[in-house]
């Protein structure tokens, strides 16, 4: 009887901490932050430049002084600077094309460079080789 | 020197070699197995020497360790909360205390942040400090935590009566 009453209990308590811990969304308690939707949309833009691996460091800095603004009680200064930050965030996504295919052009060039380097190697090596050869020995005199 | 077919061919070879793994180094993924990391330091930034008793209600200073190399920027946030071995999260689940407090930031790929927290816990007890580290998920648009948590085990005391 004790034991069904303690299985119970057991079940009961495995149940409540399933519920509980299953639940993986956060309810913000930073209710007070008036720009959090603004931060959230910033973030979801920068997270697609960053992803592209576009330099974001410094938007990156820049939020994390929002942050800081907010956390002083400073809102105008973090407004500011989410103006300011999502210029440049309007900006770097115009240019965004462009950078990633001079990214991307930089990259395949350097790999075709590379992947060439065995063949020019085969066919100057020999040529650097003699040629050297020669100009190194050029003033010399054969003896007969 | 004798440059002749063998000693080019040897040349050739470590060249070869050499571009293989320069192009592979090259245009392989940025990160392979991406992760985010949760540390507890103590009030000098440093591992260990944790406060194991502390007064209830008096201010107790940790510090914060958390990394990103997801290979994208994340918005994170340290959460807090007070438990016990009961109720201490697991790799999958986070605790079902109440958060208490927490700490936001970003961090981009490659980068980590370190800072100073105080907290309290007013009633004794033995008690669990439990660190969560979540981050916003731009794609499910909500927090989710992590998987990445730390716990510090105090015993609290009740405050001398003057």
């Amino acid at each position: 009887m004790r034991g069904r009453c303690l299985l119970s209990m057991l079940i009961v308590v495995s149940l409540l901490l399933l519920i509980g811990g299953g639940r993986q969304v956060y309810s913000s308690s930073r209710s007070d932050n008036p720009y959090e939707s603004r931060i959230i949309e910033l973030y979801k833009r920068i997270y697609l430049l960053g992803k592209e691996d576009i330099y974001v460091k410094d938007l990156i800095r820049d939020l994390n002084r929002v942050l800081a603004y907010i956390d002083e009680g400073d809102l105008d200064a973090a407004s500011n600077l989410l103006d300011d930050i999502e210029a440049r965030v309007d900006r770097l996504e115009a240019r965004s094309g462009d950078i990633l295919f001079w990214m991307n052009f930089r990259k395949y060039s350097v790999a075709a460079a590379l992947i060439s380097l065995p063949i020019l190697a085969y066919v100057f090596i020999p040529r650097i080789y003699l040629e050297a050869w020669y100009r190194l020995r050029r003033r010399w005199r054969v003896r007969r | 020197m004798i440059f002749d077919d063998e000693v080019l061919a040897v040349v050739l070879a470590l060249i070869v070699v050499g571009s293989v793994f320069g192009v592979a180094e090259l245009l392989r993924p940025r990160v392979t197995e991406p992760f985010t990391a949760l540390g507890l330091l103590n009030e000098n930034l440093k591992i260990g020497d944790y406060p194991t008793k502390v007064v209830a209600g008096q201010n107790i200073t940790l510090g914060i360790f958390v990394d990103n190399h997801m290979g994208y920027p994340i918005y994170y946030r340290v959460v807090f909360k007070i438990g016990s071995n009961m109720t201490l999260p697991t790799n999958s689940t986070e605790s079902p205390m109440p958060p208490l407090e927490s700490w936001e930031g970003f961090l981009d790929h490659g980068e980590n942040a370190t800072f100073l927290v105080t907290i309290h816990v007013d009633e004794p007890g033995r008690k669990a400090l439990i660190f969560e580290l979540w981050t916003y998920d731009p794609e499910a648009d909500k927090w989710v935590y992590t998987g990445r948590w730390n716990h510090l085990y105090v015993d609290v005391v009740e405050a001398p009566i003057p």
